[in-house]
């Protein structure tokens, strides 16, 4: 563990030394993070001869800067058009937009940068000092310990269809369904597929997310002049005062942000897990935890700090297993392990003997990437929210021709620009007819993941389905889903009913005598 | 003081020279005309990887580009096509140019076993040529550094009571047919997970969700003290001082299976060696040159893997591996396919 | 207001994703019967419970209908009928873009795709439309191909400043 703070001092300060790598990475990722298709793991890939070329401290330094600055990206069109940038992002859309709807963008934008610069800080934070606990988590989660976490995910479409349960399941489970597209995960026999090789590896996530948010969301805002009504458009842009403001306040939340981003943390830990589900999680859980639960999906605050700051909660996370053990947990961490060994760097345990500045420098620069964020806060917070007035005749074609690209980007398949268009019908007859996109990317997204996981623990017992409920973590998990999911109905009838006694006893008492 | 400046491993990158001048020291070096280099054509080589990023193939074949283009100065362009073991790679690559800008990366094992049960519109030989080995690995079995087995008769002896789980990266591999005639031959009964890519499945055993994993040796190995190989798919331990001398499997269960490996390959469709002969000649000899430079055996070294897997085995070989590895797959079809 | 005068509640629009989820959960099972049971599990546990919410979903219509609270128009599914013409030829200008985009590369497909648009959907003069457009198309080009040399399709522009820089 990393005791000495002249240590932890000198690894930040030599992290501070490498700003000229690092603001160029935060101004690249955050521009990739807001622009669907491109998000850090396809932008890395695309630059990685340059990565190649460079230091492997510098390559490493600049990779996660541009990481973790694409995750906060990602929120700012989620709060602005309605369209997430990368899918950790997607549950931001409930509050963000409707926050931006109600002319609070540069608030929302606030929230969401406060959310994931002090999130992203606190959990880098949090992981120099206990990064050989964090590492055991892998060692206590598996198969199906994950199958009840990403349950949790999937209860948020439970939360977000409040309103229409039935179309909301409807559109969770048509989610689902076609997430369950691709080949099987023990077989690798097609399924679903009609036929298409390039759906063979299952639905492409980020020509399903631009199609469902982008287009639709294109298509629908057209029918209005611009993003937010005549009523609620400001008239000039805020003033830097006005700007700083709402960041300062955005820092009461630090309660919130510190809980969702160790939440992040340790979903960001866990193999296969990721920023989507992360952000899910945390939202249902804000939500659960909420004084004021009935307020998410209106442009609530706390809708809006829990997915950013878990999102950002998250960055640290996915380094861990590659640091600690040696094996990458997701794909950013992947290339980043594809540069340490064409360095000739070892990792796993043989870095933290060989190399330790260089394992904890990694998570040291993460912070000091979020630090030197911070400056980019207030021009985003004071320019971006302008965004909302230009006229929807720009706007939409402009989010049609790049996001359709974007689609083009992870895969280089011409015909995932077809998908993302199919996925655009999908998404707009969703929107018009009152079914959540976001119940049905919640399904898209959690769906093959889910499936993956329950079929690997239904194989590894010879197919009990007791193995379930085999595990004590895994059963304390079941014991807070089903509490998170039977609690807010339960308290809600109690309230009803005790408001409906108190009128009766009220009534009573008003009676003349 | 800086953490860069600490750094006791810290490598200096080798500085890019230009095509010119790396063509040069190619043929200086090694005796080749530039003028046969240069006849190949301009513009960059194409490499499909029919599995993810960040996998054995990615760092394999990186390893790779980096040295050879002292001897074909080329860009090489990288594309991942993971998806149904390796079907869509396939698939994808064949419709491809036919060309020898053309590369596939294989892995002939796991690859040729999937061309087989899967019904993917692609032959080996008529459509697909595997024109160099690039290195050759032993199936191993292994466990993680804090797994109750020490030795692989505790394994086998706990596998003929209960079923023990072993985490594979996929059901059409060497490694589970190792696993599966392994069982057959000693009574034993493996559970086996199909975790979907070397990564996961390494991470399986290493934290403990399966008593054991079977995967290529080079994957163990470089988990370094993480690992523990238990026994080796081979007729001897290739790398005895980088497995704490690990025994053979059929010494310690006293089975009599076949080496059990995969190799590493570049493959080009057969169309491009029918009508460019000269040109794949001159990706062949390039390639050689490569496998025998001390620098390319160097960073495969770097990467983790153990240099005693470099093989330079030709088309011949490659394909003779092909026909063997296909004969397996015709063996254990119905234990591989569920059906 | 009675429930008679009450408007009928037009839900013609609200089935057509039910009815598209049917079908595909339909195909799906199709498409996985002859596989090995584990690959057919959670397809058909999911299509079980899709076709049971929708099963559900059309009862609960036609209910309504029967009651006569539900009609099958199609509401404000296309939106302003003000709108309507340049909005559907935006949607056809989206489409013409996937089958040009091999052919003119990136720049000049944004380019044609965003002038185009821009003109259909009234912005005005002219030299606006295009302006903006050229931009966008330039910018798009430095950033995601010059900057970080993205493998974007390819066409007559990009291999124009190839062949000249």
């Amino acid at each position: 563990m990393l005791y000495e703070l002249d240590t932890l001092a000198g690894l930040i300060g030599h992290a501070f030394s490498l700003w000229w790598i690092m603001i160029p990475a935060i101004a690249v990722g955050l521009v990739a993070g807001a622009v669907p298709g491109f998000a850090a793991h396809n932008t890395i890939i695309i630059l990685l001869p340059l990565t190649l070329a460079l230091d492997v401290e510098v390559a490493l330094v600049f990779m996660v800067a541009l990481y973790c600055a694409s995750h906060l990206g990602g929120g700012v069109p989620a709060i602005l058009v309605n369209i997430p940038g990368t899918g950790g992002a997607a549950a931001t859309t409930l509050d963000g937009y409707p926050m931006t709807k109600k002319g609070q963008a540069v608030r929302a934008l606030a929230l969401c940068f406060v959310a994931s610069v002090l999130g992203g800080l606190i959990s880098a934070i949090v992981t120099l000092f206990a990064l050989p606990v964090l590492s055991q988590v892998g060692y206590y989660i598996h198969s199906v310990e994950l199958v009840v976490v990403m349950l949790f995910g999937l209860a948020l479409i439970a939360s977000i269809a409040a309103k229409d349960m039935l179309k909301g399941l409807i559109a969770g489970a048509f989610g689902l369904m076609l997430g369950a597209m691709g080949a099987d995960h023990i077989y690798a026999t097609p399924r679903g597929t009609f036929g298409f090789l390039e759906l063979f590896d299952g639905v492409p996530l980020v020509p399903a997310l631009i199609g469902l948010f982008a287009i639709s969301e294109a298509f629908v805002m057209l029918e209005q002049k611009t993003v937010v009504s005549d009523s609620d458009r400001p008239t000039a842009p805020p003033s830097w005062g006005e700007s700083s403001r709402e960041i300062f306040n955005a820092f009461r939340h630090w309660w919130q942000i510190t809980w969702t981003a160790i939440l992040g943390l340790v979903i960001g830990v866990l193999p296969g897990a990721g920023a989507s589900i992360a952000s899910f999680v945390a939202y249902q859980q804000s939500q659960f935890f909420s004084k004021t639960p009935e307020l998410f999906g209106t442009g609530h605050p706390q809708g809006v700090i829990a997915p950013e700051s878990a999102n950002n909660g998250v960055t640290t996370g996915t380094l861990v297993p590659l640091l600690a053990i040696g094996v990458p947990g997701g794909s950013t961490a992947a290339v980043m392990m594809i540069v340490l060994q064409f360095h000739g760097v070892p990792f796993g345990p043989r870095l933290f003997v060989e190399q330790p500045e260089l394992a904890y420098g990694v998570i040291a620069a993460m912070a000091v990437s979020y630090i030197l964020m911070i400056p980019f806060m207030f021009p985003m917070v004071r320019y971006m929210s302008r965004v909302t007035v230009i006229s929807t005749v720009y706007l939409a074609p402009f989010i049609v021709a790049f996001t359709l690209v974007g689609a083009f980007v992870p895969r280089g398949f011409l015909f995932d620009m077809s998908v993302a268009v199919a996925f655009g019908i999908i998404g707009y007859v969703a929107r018009k007819t009152g079914y959540h996109v976001a119940a049905i990317l919640i399904g898209v997204i959690l769906g093959p993941l889910i499936e993956r996981s329950f079929l690997l623990a239904m194989r590894i017992s010879n197919n009990d389905p007791m193995v379930l409920f085999s595990s004590n973590i895994g059963n304390l998990l079941w014991v807070l889903l089903v509490l998170s999911l039977a609690l807010p109905p339960a308290t809600s009838w109690w309230r009803r009913r005790g408001e409906r006694t108190n009128e009766i006893q009220k009534g009573f008492g008003d009676e003349p005598r | 003081m800086s953490v860069c400046t600490k750094m006791p491993y810290r490598k200096k990158l080798v500085a890019k020279t230009s095509c010119a001048a790396a063509m040069l020291l190619g043929a200086l070096s090694l005796g080749i005309s530039p003028s046969f280099a240069q006849d190949f054509p301009e513009g960059n080589i194409s490499v499909t990887i029919p599995t993810g990023e960040g996998g054995g193939a990615d760092r394999d074949a990186r390893s790779f580009a980096q040295v050879w283009n002292k001897y074909l100065p080329r860009n090489v362009e990288f594309s991942y096509y993971p998806g149904a073991a390796g079907q869509v790679g396939y698939e994808f690559y064949m419709r491809g140019d036919a060309s020898p800008s053309n590369l596939l990366f294989s892995n002939i094992g796991p690859e040729v076993i999937m061309l087989e049960l899967q019904d993917v519109p692609v032959e080996i030989g008529e459509d697909i040529v595997y024109i160099q080995k690039t290195s050759t690995e032993p199936m191993a079995i292994w466990v993680g550094a804090n797994s109750p087995f020490e030795t692989l008769e505790q394994l086998i002896e706990e596998a003929k009571t209960r079923p023990v789980t072993i985490s594979v990266s996929r059901l059409p591999h060497p490694a589970t047919i190792g696993m599966l005639a392994l069982g057959e031959a000693t009574g034993a009964e493996f559970n086996l997970i199909p975790f979907g890519g070397g990564n996961p499945t390494a991470m399986a055993a290493i934290t403990g969700e399966v008593d054991a994993s079977a995967l290529p040796l080079a994957n163990p190995i470089t988990f370094g003290e993480e690992a523990r190989v238990l026994g080796i798919f081979a007729d001897e331990n290739p790398v005895p001082d980088q497995t704490n001398d690990a025994p053979t499997v059929n010494e310690v269960a006293g089975t009599d299976l076949p080496p059990l490996t995969s190799s590493r390959a570049w493959a080009v469709q057969a169309d491009a060696i029918a009508e460019n002969p000269e040109l794949i000649e001159i990706l062949k000899q390039t390639m050689r040159q490569t496998l025998e430079d001390p620098e390319y055996i160097e960073a495969v070294r770097a990467s983790g893997v153990p240099a005693e897997f470099i093989d330079p085995g030709n088309q011949e070989e490659a394909m003779q591996e092909a026909a063997e590895t296909r004969e397996l797959a015709i063996q254990y079809r119905d234990l591989l396919t569920g059906e | 207001m009675s429930e008679k005068d009450r408007p009928k509640k037009p839900v013609g629009a609200d089935l057509i994703l039910p009815a598209c989820a049917a079908a595909y959960a339909l195909y799906y099972v199709w498409s996985v019967h002859e596989f090995p049971l584990e690959a057919q599990l959670s397809g058909a546990i999911l299509a079980g419970m899709l076709l049971l919410l929708v099963a559900i979903y059309f009862v609960r219509v036609a209910l309504g209908f029967l009651a006569g609270r539900y009609s099958l128009g199609l509401g404000d599914f296309v939106g302003p009928p003000a709108s309507l013409i340049g909005r559907g030829i935006f949607f056809l200008l989206m489409l013409g873009t996937l089958a040009v985009v091999p052919w003119l590369g990136f720049t000049l497909t944004t380019f044609a795709f965003l002038s185009v648009s821009f003109l259909v959907l009234g912005v005005r003069p002219v030299s606006r439309a295009l302006a903006v457009a050229g931009t966008g198309a330039l910018t798009g080009w430095l950033f995601f191909i010059v900057l970080l040399d993205t493998n974007f399709p390819e066409g007559p522009f990009e291999r124009l400043v190839q062949a000249v820089f």
